[in-house]
């Protein structure tokens, strides 16, 4: 069930008011919950509610063992068996097809035929945030930061529709203890949750679907067809789909969460407005930068160690968060490039020590650099093959003199758009929050209906998937 | 009395207004006026989504409320505002719900008795880069990924490739989901000396159709009435390009994962076939069922390249392209290009 469709907004029209009248029956609300999560998850293949049925078991399994192990040896032990077989379950799912023709591709150049598999593995939805979800939950438990909780609460905190299929990423510890008391039904940030919504849909269904239909799929799908003009705004225009996409994605679901009383972690925060990688990585996919962080970079030794060793942990983290995105060598180069230009930062800001703040020019270029820098990897996450994303790279510097057909004024306004929203200041849309907060219930209605209606009829025929969907 | 919010009274050093929280039931009031009000401004639209499911229950129950739905605010000028912004980003057509197609009538069948007609001889044109060969990929989601190769792999022929048209969930079989048959009579005109690639048939393996003359009906999939009629659809797009002066090239759908698929795509594959072979030289079909399938005629998802290595041709899906697929496609259709065109440089 996608957010943007109609058989959505009638599920949630259902869902909303009665998930708050049973808010005072905790047990029945669980259970109205998690059937409606699974519900929602089953619209896209009901065969796979039974693997987030059984992840759900065998990580509250593992998560009690773990608890009551004595022994820091058993502790251990029960962590990596359970952390061991998510990955073995995501890996089944997302990489079997990449080990599949790698082996066969091995084994064929050592002169040993084998006949090629028939059949590949169908993904799952939203695997790789459920599966993280439950890594979050079994090392958390481990480090002592949460208790076990009990398994109709565990499997909310994992099948939560919101956050289910694409985030953002929520840790137990922010989600379990809402589950555990009361949401005050007094004091619903609706606003917030209508603006998020409304600007999530419009995100996604007139920004992001405009400029994947119109510039950057064809564009990427034949780059040697295409000039360089076309090629450079196909790579900006990917730029701002990719973040119109996800980011009203998670917007969507963390306003919805807020309807039903939840606080969800934010995701996005104008990552092109970055002066820096790491500053990047503040604010793009914010759950799971700090995912990254706590249950990869730290546990590789972070920054405890030598300079090199934070270089080296900064280009793993990276690599493996690229590779988190789909089994394929443009992933681990845009993994690398950020790695390489997270260790690049840091060796220049050791070498350079504290220096003043740098000037309104200075943040201007170091904006203009990091944002160039994110699209260039940009390229190899968008291409399928390096070889493509190679083909874009040499494109950019070769034909200038062809025509552009496909760069129109359209497409240039929603690229601007897209980049320009993110320097509007947050005090600004705060006033409109607060003005839009004071006006009465049906202006409400009718305005926020109005802004659906104009986003719908905006928008192409029919829904694209989003883009983080596959991963 | 509403709650009032006060956390964010300074944001980036500025200070703003508190914002209002409300109770729960408030969030259900606006949300229920909100999804009231979007509704019967874009009725026209909810009329079309309802109308272009699959038929069944849902359907059925999806019409039985937009339907009036539609009537209503049409009454009270309400669908005037989305009307207005459709028009004014040139998409009129969006909501449009085709109940009638257009086709060129049928060319004359020889009798039983009579011997068939060896097609005429086209002369051969001479494509160049200064007189490229104009080509129009069109069809439904099966029509996306080979077009893109076409594209790709075309850049170095003298070809001026149209933007690729592939539209998801449409075919010959629903006009009032797309109506193919109205655009391709638009595009058909422009088409004069050039080629269109045309795939059809992914989404009409079903028995229900509509656009049919008044007065008719068929049966279910796969009867004689039912594959009469398609073969008129498919002949008659054939024809209206055939007259515009156009080249055409029918792509034929490939084998599937799924055996009960494979059987009606193996049908409407004859179908296109015999509609092709019935108006050679004008139209060349491309069998990708053959093409795709492997040595025992059997759905693959991989196959070994010529240098041992394994490469993905279909998507996750069973049914679609992946690039290596859509580029063995693109290659027979260039196959099939060069046979009707003599490309110079």
């Amino acid at each position: 069930m996608l957010f943007p469709t109609p058989t959505f907004a009638i599920f949630f029209a259902g869902v909303l008011p009665l998930s708050w009248l049973l808010m005072r029956r905790a047990r029945s609300w669980r259970v109205f919950m998690l059937g409606a999560s699974y519900v929602f998850y089953g619209c896209w293949d009901w065969h796979f509610v039974f693997l987030l049925a059984g992840s759900t078991v065998a990580n509250q399994a593992a998560a009690c063992a773990i608890a009551r192990a004595e022994s820091p040896g058993a502790r251990k032990l029960l962590l990596v068996a359970g952390v061991s077989c998510n990955l073995a379950v995501l890996g089944y799912f997302k990489y079997a097809d990449f080990f599949v023709t790698s082996a066969h591709n091995l084994l064929e150049r050592a002169g040993i035929a084998i006949p090629a598999p028939i059949a590949s593995t169908a993904l799952p939805v939203g695997v790789s945030f459920f599966t993280f979800h439950a890594v979050s939950y079994l090392v958390d438990t481990y480090r002592g930061e949460i208790e076990p909780t009990t398994l109709p609460k565990f499997a909310v905190y994992l099948s939560f529709f919101p956050h289910l299929v694409a985030g953002p990423i929520v840790r137990p510890g922010e989600l379990v203890p809402q589950l555990h008391r009361r949401r005050d039904p007094r004091r619903v940030d609706t606003t917030r949750a209508f603006f998020l919504i409304a600007g999530g849909l419009f995100k996604k269904l007139v920004i992001a679907n405009a400029l994947a239909t119109h510039l950057v799929d064809p564009v990427f799908a034949a780059p040697e067809a295409h000039s360089s003009l076309e090629l450079l705004m196909a790579t900006y225009g990917y730029a701002v789909q990719i973040y119109a996409d996800f980011s009203g994605y998670t917007d969507i679901a963390i306003g919805i969460a807020l309807l039903l009383g939840f606080r969800f972690p934010k995701n996005f925060d104008a990552p092109y407005t970055a002066v820096s990688l790491q500053d990047f990585w503040r604010r793009w996919h914010m759950t799971l930068s700090r995912w990254l962080r706590d249950y990869l970079y730290i546990p590789l030794g972070g920054s405890r160690g030598s300079r090199l060793s934070t270089y080296r942990n900064l280009l793993l983290t990276m690599v493996l968060g690229g590779l988190w995105h789909g089994a394929g060598w443009t992933f681990v180069v845009w993994g690398g490039l950020h790695g390489f230009g997270l260790a690049f930062e840091r060796a220049l800001g050791e070498r350079r020590g504290r220096r003043r703040e740098p000037s309104a020019a200075g943040l201007v270029w170091r904006r203009l650099l990091t944002f160039h820098v994110v699209c260039l990897g940009w390229i190899f996450f968008r291409a399928d093959s390096l070889s493509a994303a190679a083909g874009v790279v040499a494109g950019l510097f070769s034909r200038w003199n062809a025509p552009s057909p496909l760069v129109t004024a359209g497409m240039l306004a929603a690229i601007v758009a897209g980049i320009g929203v993110q320097y509007v200041p947050r005090s600004l849309s705060e006033l409109g929050m607060a003005r839009f907060s004071r006006l009465r219930l049906p202006v409400q209605g009718a305005l926020l209906g109005c802004t659906l209606a104009l986003t719908a009829a905006m928008g192409p025929e029919g829904v694209a998937p989003f883009i983080y969907f596959r991963f | 009395m509403a709650a009032v919010e006060h956390a964010g009274k300074r944001v980036e050093g500025v200070a703003v207004e508190e914002r209002r929280l409300r109770p729960a039931g408030h969030a259900v009031v606006i949300v229920a006026t909100a999804l009231l009000v979007a509704a019967l401004l874009g009725a026209r639209g909810l009329r079309k989504t309802a109308t272009i499911q699959e038929p069944g229950v849902r359907r059925d129950l999806a019409l039985a409320v937009s339907r009036p739905l539609e009537g209503l605010t049409h009454a009270v000028l309400l669908d005037r505002p989305r009307a207005l912004l459709k028009e004014a980003l040139g998409r009129t057509d969006d909501d449009r719900v085709a109940t009638a197609i257009l086709l060129p009538r049928e060319p004359p069948r020889h009798k039983a008795t009579q011997r068939p007609r060896r097609p005429p001889a086209l002369p051969t044109p001479v494509v160049t880069r200064a007189h490229p060969l104009h080509v129009w990929i069109a069809g439904d989601s099966l029509a996306v990924a080979p077009g893109y190769s076409l594209t790709r792999l075309g850049a170095s022929l003298p070809l001026e490739i149209l933007p690729v048209e592939g539209r998801v969930s449409t075919g010959l079989e629903r006009p009032d989901v797309y109506d193919w048959f109205a655009r391709i009579g638009e595009v058909a005109p422009q088409l004069r000396g050039g080629v269109a690639v045309l795939v059809f048939g992914g989404n009409d393996d079903h028995s229900y159709m509509t656009g049919l003359p008044a007065g008719t009906s068929i049966g279910v999939f796969g009867t004689r009435s039912w594959i009469h009629e398609y073969a008129r659809r498919v002949g008659g797009v054939m024809d209206e390009l055939r007259r515009a002066g156009a080249h055409i090239v029918w792509i034929g759908l490939p084998i599937t994962r799924d055996s009960a698929r494979n059987a009606r795509y193996e049908l409407l594959n004859r179908i296109s076939a015999d509609a092709a072979s019935r108006r050679k030289p004008w139209v060349a079909y491309v069998d990708t069922y053959r093409l795709l399938a492997d040595a025992h005629d059997h759905y693959a998802d991989y196959r070994a390249t010529g240098r041992g290595q394994l490469v993905r041709l279909r998507a996750p899906d069973g049914i679609h392209y992946e690039e290596a697929g859509a580029d063995l496609v693109a290659q027979r259709v260039i196959d099939a290009l060069r046979r009707s065109f003599r490309f110079r440089r």
